[in-house]
């Protein structure tokens, strides 16, 4: 085996590596090991004449591998491969050591740092010359993409590739799209009618040729990679055939469970039927029968009401469960949030006192078309002289979610004005703090300030029952002072947390969680709606809680993510993949049952194990099992790995 | 035991979440020992016990193996071949002398950067209480290690004579 | 013979003495030994931290250090005693100048701190090593549905103690245990005021008032406490409090272990309720 050039290059990266590590050193040592016949340090890597700088080197001083001592590869590795390439030399020949997550940012003392920062460039030196060129698969992209949830985000996400010409399937969980944004009543900082701007959009979705719309949905199996996924969904039975269907709701009048049921649409605040439609402007506006409480689906017997009502005769009770199979090139995953459950913070009386509600269910109330018909009423039907709003329950909270979400003091603040619309009531707004950044946010808050609406700095520590009167408990910070102050009505403005699912489905799909539950972007400014699973990029609230203008401009940029990999019609995949020498293979066949992926097949004839490079991932899981060694992952080899550790350790 | 004996931790960390939590650590510039140094696999499926054994050869005085929590793994259940070796590599190494202290296998998500800090200061602690690790069972390492290399290329060739062997597992 | 220490406390010594007298009545019965540290100080409860941190430390570490390391888990039944002795516990773990300084001036007076035992409020040891299957095993004469309402008080649940903070339940289910009508209760851990009983009374009466308002609204009989400072505000002051904001309805105040003892066949006289300043004889009738 001749002898390598390998140029090794230290980034100072400004003050953030250099300012702990000792470049200079580290340097000066790997440039004494031998085959390392360039060594260099400078202050920006990554940088355009930092690149130069190995280009020239690999041109002029005829190097055959590279060491970057820099950032994490997961940061920087696509660049630096990048530049080899553009040198004529293979991108797999270089390797990089990471000296700045994993040394100067966290280690104070300057000499250990060093010292580690040194055994770890040892360590890719020599794993570097066990590196073999490799060139990065390309395969062909679908040109369909998955949406999976029909909220305001998912909804801009589909019209986006659609009107670009491609086809969406929209996955949608519940019977109807438009998420939690069909419950709102008015948006703020305008004002507009949730239903006025989304019914729109929602049509539209419906109308689209490119879109096919699958409600009552959900994808219970994901396989593949980027470009070509298969998504398994499991369509639910509605019991109605939605081409008889027109939505007339005769079927809802007539079932015998009428006014039985807490109408999920409506939090619980109005009951339904068994056969109901979900709301008057759901896309679909087709019936639904609900499995878990129709007579007839549940206890066999039943008058059939509403099948004699409906005149279009479009009750089936025959229909089942659908498995679809649908291949496509990306999924945009959009499913939302879930409310915080009041219920967890019994000093707020929610479930305990009837006039204690949270935002979504003031929504209802105020919404035209909603159980109040938009009159504010307490249980007893009357009007609140005094309404209280309380901010942050679940939020900020160390006892339940550490972070902020985001839009509740809008929300709030918009509540308190439409209690000021719709009646006379005082309003009492109990915040921590006021945070109303976006666009119109501001001037919208003192609008509403100068309504007349009562601001008290501190968070609602209680609401108790004085004197048949609901009180609420709290220090006024500014004044200095605790105050009780008694209401009629009290809403609470609860946390936005990850849906309840949100485990299974980042396991179904194969993606990362952040700490607080929601799904993990690749980079938290960078790279907002994609994550480290290439082809599945994230849009609205499940990423983190937004308010609709940023979960709509997060739907396009998802969307513009899926039309890149569909405009350029191939993209490259990773090539480290798994292959077996078939002369060292003994045929015992222990891999076989290792690959989750069903990879490796036996040849009948030879005897030997073979692994499909198509369908290999190159987890490696496989060539840990063989007992003679006969596995070999590309750019995880044995020999790679142990020279590596040899080097690190030294 | 010696006050500065600052032990030497190889971490073997899978790409898609521990490696991830280890640089969500630096990202977040959280402090923790800097005696650990980490090699990347792109699985926790991927490591072997020859990894190991190379470790302590070379004179590690730890070996810190970290992986997706089950039911996260990027490549489904890599993760849980990975928790089928573990007591059994523990067991090896036990059993050449190499104390239970020295070899930890845990889950570290890419969110959990605070947590990898503190599983690495632990173990750096837990290891300065046993003390470095002695080379003389070094020498027997090789051995084992030899033997294991050797017997396995018998079993090769032998079965490539017998034309396959068909465990049909 | 099950072995725990104990550190009663200055209140159980003196004015709370008829929950004393219980305690000792009911864990005899139950066959467990109460080993009083020796010469134990007064804990300083909540008053001695706004006058000095760090003497506010030494107080309650010294009986710590007094309590052997190894004899058994430190039996505490007084609310404030409790959460005083764990905090010191905790900020001397956490806070090396704490620490520092409180062994600094103990070394000066030959005192050594090598260990510490584990801090349990009585409460606690009772629901987690006594066991609600054992206390209900004990109860001869059940207490047949009297309507209490279980008053945690604030101390026993603030961080670093026992129970959910908003909503404590332990009581709660031991009282059930008896036999008693537990009636939800809004006020459980709402603080009675305190030692500003004496110096705010203005302020405190309003608090000790809300708590029995409450209590006489849910239909309560007795109000059954887990600390001599609560029972002595909501006893002792209830009918200067019941005057001023003109309420109707005296409620007897009672320690949970006195109902206990009194569940397990004892006497009144030896569980000293006849100490109560409000009588609670009316109330016990119907138990016999």
């Amino acid at each position: 085996m001749s002898d390598h050039k390998i140029g090794v290059y230290v980034c100072h990266c400004g003050s953030n590596i250099n300012g702990v590590v000792n470049c200079a050193k580290v340097t000066e040592e790997i440039g004494k090991l031998g085959e390392v016949v360039v060594a260099k340090d400078y202050k920006y890597m990554c940088s355009d004449p930092g690149q130069e700088m190995i280009k020239n080197d690999i041109r002029e001083k005829g190097l055959d591998r590279v060491v970057v001592a820099a950032c994490s590869p997961r940061m920087h590795e696509p660049t630096f491969r990048r530049a080899l390439e553009g040198a004529g030399l293979n991108g797999y020949l270089l390797e990089m050591a990471n000296i700045r997550e994993h040394v100067s940012w966290v280690t104070k003392d300057k000499e250990e740092a060093t010292k580690k920062a040194l055994s770890l460039v040892k360590g890719a030196v020599k794993r570097v010359k066990l590196h073999e060129p490799i060139e990065e698969r390309e395969v062909p992209v679908t040109n369909t993409t998955l949406v999976l949830g029909g909220g305001i985000s998912g909804i801009q996400a589909a019209l986006q590739v659609a009107e670009a010409g491609h086809k969406v399937y929209l996955i949608e969980q519940k019977q109807y799209i438009g998420g939690n944004m069909a419950k709102f009543d008015k948006t703020f900082p305008t004002l507009d009618c949730a239903a006025c701007i989304l019914t729109p959009k929602m049509v539209d979705v419906g109308q689209s040729p490119n879109i096919e719309l699958y409600t009552s949905s959900e994808v219970i199996k994901v396989d593949g990679y980027v470009g070509n996924f298969t998504v398994t969904v499991r369509e639910k039975p509605r019991y109605i055939n939605h081409d008889k269907c027109t939505g007339c709701g005769d079927c809802a009048s007539a079932c015998i469970m009428k006014n039985r049921i807490p109408h999920e649409f409506d939090e619980g605040l109005s009951k339904r039927s068994a056969a109901y439609i979900p709301f008057p402007q759901a896309v679909p506006l087709k019936a639904v029968i609900d499995d878990e409480n129709c007579l007839l689906l549940t206890r066999k017997k039943c008058t059939l009401a509403c099948v004699k009502a409906c005149g279009a005769k479009a009750i089936n009770f025959n229909q089942h469960e659908t498995i679809h199979e649908f291949k496509v090139g990306s999924i945009i995953l959009a499913t939302g949030f879930d409310l915080f459950d009041a219920k967890r913070s019994p000093q707020y009386g929610y479930g305990k006192y009837p006039n204690v509600i949270n935002g979504l269910q003031f929504e209802r109330m105020t919404n035209a078309s909603g159980p109040t018909s938009g009159h504010i009423t307490l249980a007893d039907g009357t009007e609140p002289k005094s309404v209280a709003v309380i901010h942050c329950v679940g939020s900020r909270d160390e006892n339940y979610n550490k972070y902020c979400s985001r839009v509740c003091c809008m929300s709030s603040v918009k509540f308190a004005h439409l209690v000021k619309d719709h009646c006379d009531a005082e309003v009492y707004e109990f915040y921590i703090d006021m945070r109303t950044f976006g666009k119109g946010y501001e001037e919208f808050y003192n609008r509403v300030q100068e309504e007349g609406v009562h601001f008290i700095r501190g968070k609602g520590a209680e609401v108790a029952q004085k004197d048949g009167r609901l009180v609420v408990k709290a220090e006024d910070t500014l004044l200095g002072q605790y105050r009780e102050i008694p209401v009629d009505m009290v809403i609470l403005n609860t946390a936005l947390e990850p849906r309840v699912d949100a485990e299974k489905v980042a396991q179904t799909l194969g993606i990362s969680r952040s700490g607080d539950g929601f799904f993990m972007e690749s980079h938290i400014k960078l790279d907002p709606v994609t994550t480290t699973t290439d082809g599945i990029y994230l849009a609205g609230c499940c990423q983190s809680p937004k308010d609709i203008p940023d979960s709509v401009a997060q739907g396009s940029a998802a969307a513009a993510q899926s039309l890149a990999i569909i405009a350029t019609g191939k993209v490259k995949i990773s090539p480290i993949s798994a292959s077996i020498d078939s002369e060292q293979c003994a045929g015992c066949q222990i891999c076989i049952g290792l690959c989750t992926y069903r990879a490796i097949k036996l040849n009948e004839e030879t005897l030997r194990a073979e692994i499909n490079e198509a369908v290999c991932k190159g987890c490696g899981t496989c060539a840990a099992g063989c007992p003679s060694g006969a596995i070999k992952v590309s750019h995880f080899n044995d020999d790679q790995l142990l020279a590596q550790i040899e080097g690190v350790l030294a | 035991m010696n006050d500065k004996f600052e032990p030497k931790i190889l971490g073997i960390l899978c790409n898609w979440c521990s490696y991830a939590g280890a640089d969500l650590a630096g990202t977040s510039r959280l402090r923790y020992p800097a005696n650990i140094r980490i090699v990347k696999v792109m699985c926790s499926g991927r490591v072997e016990p020859t990894l190991i054994l190379k470790a302590f050869q070379e004179g590690a005085d730890g070996v810190l193996i970290s992986g997706c929590h089950p039911g996260d793994c990027h490549y489904v259940d890599g993760n849980i071949k990975t928790l089928r070796r573990t007591p059994l590599v523990a067991r090896l190494l036990t059993q050449i002398g190499i104390e239970p202290e020295r070899f930890k296998q845990v889950w570290v998500s890419a969110s959990e950067g605070e947590r990898f800090g503190k599983i690495v200061e632990q173990m750096v602690e837990d290891i300065k209480k046993v003390g470095p690790y002695q080379k003389k069972m070094g020498d027997q390492l090789d051995v084992v290690m030899d033997e294991v290399a050797a017997s396995a290329k018998e079993a090769a060739a032998a079965a490539e004579e017998k034309g396959g062997l068909n465990c049909g597992s | 013979m099950i072995a725990y220490q104990y550190y009663p406390g200055c209140s159980l010594h003196a004015s709370a003495r008829d929950y004393d007298e219980s305690v000792k009545g009911v864990l005899g019965c139950l066959e467990i030994k109460l080993e009083e540290v020796p010469d134990w100080n007064c804990c300083g409860a909540t008053i001695t931290p706004s006058l000095n941190q760090l003497q506010a430390q030494i107080l309650p570490a010294r009986n710590l250090a007094l309590a052997a390391e190894n004899k058994g888990d430190l039996i505490v039944p007084c609310n404030a005693c409790y959460m005083s002795l764990k905090k010191v516990q905790h900020n001397m773990v956490k806070y090396k100048e704490i620490r520092e300084g409180v062994i600094d001036i103990f070394s000066q007076t030959g005192l050594s701190l090598t260990g510490m035992p584990k801090v349990r409020h009585l409460l606690e040891m009772i629901m987690e090593d006594i066991g609600l299957a054992k206390v209900k095993e004990m109860v001869t004469k059940t207490l047949k549905d009297i309507k209490i309402v279980s008053y945690s008080g604030c101390q026993l649940v603030r961080p670093l103690g026992f129970d959910d903070p908003e909503d404590p339940q332990a009581l709660d289910q031991l009282m059930e245990a008896l036999g008693a009508k537990v009636l939800p209760f809004s006020q459980k851990s709402h603080c009675c005021g305190s030692s500003l009983i004496t110096t705010q009374p203005e302020l405190a009466f309003k608090m000790v008032d809300s708590i029995l308002e409450e209590a006489r609204k849910v239909g309560a009989e007795m109000v059954v406490v887990t600390c001599p400072m609560c029972q002595l505000n909501l006893d002792a002051y209830q009918g200067q409090i019941n005057n001023k904001f003109n309420r109707t309805g005296e409620l007897p105040i009672i320690y949970f272990t006195q109902l206990m003892g009194l569940a397990m066949g004892m006497s009144k006289s030896q569980l000293g309720i006849q100490r109560g300043i409000v009588s609670s004889n009316k109330a016990l009738e119907k138990i016999g």
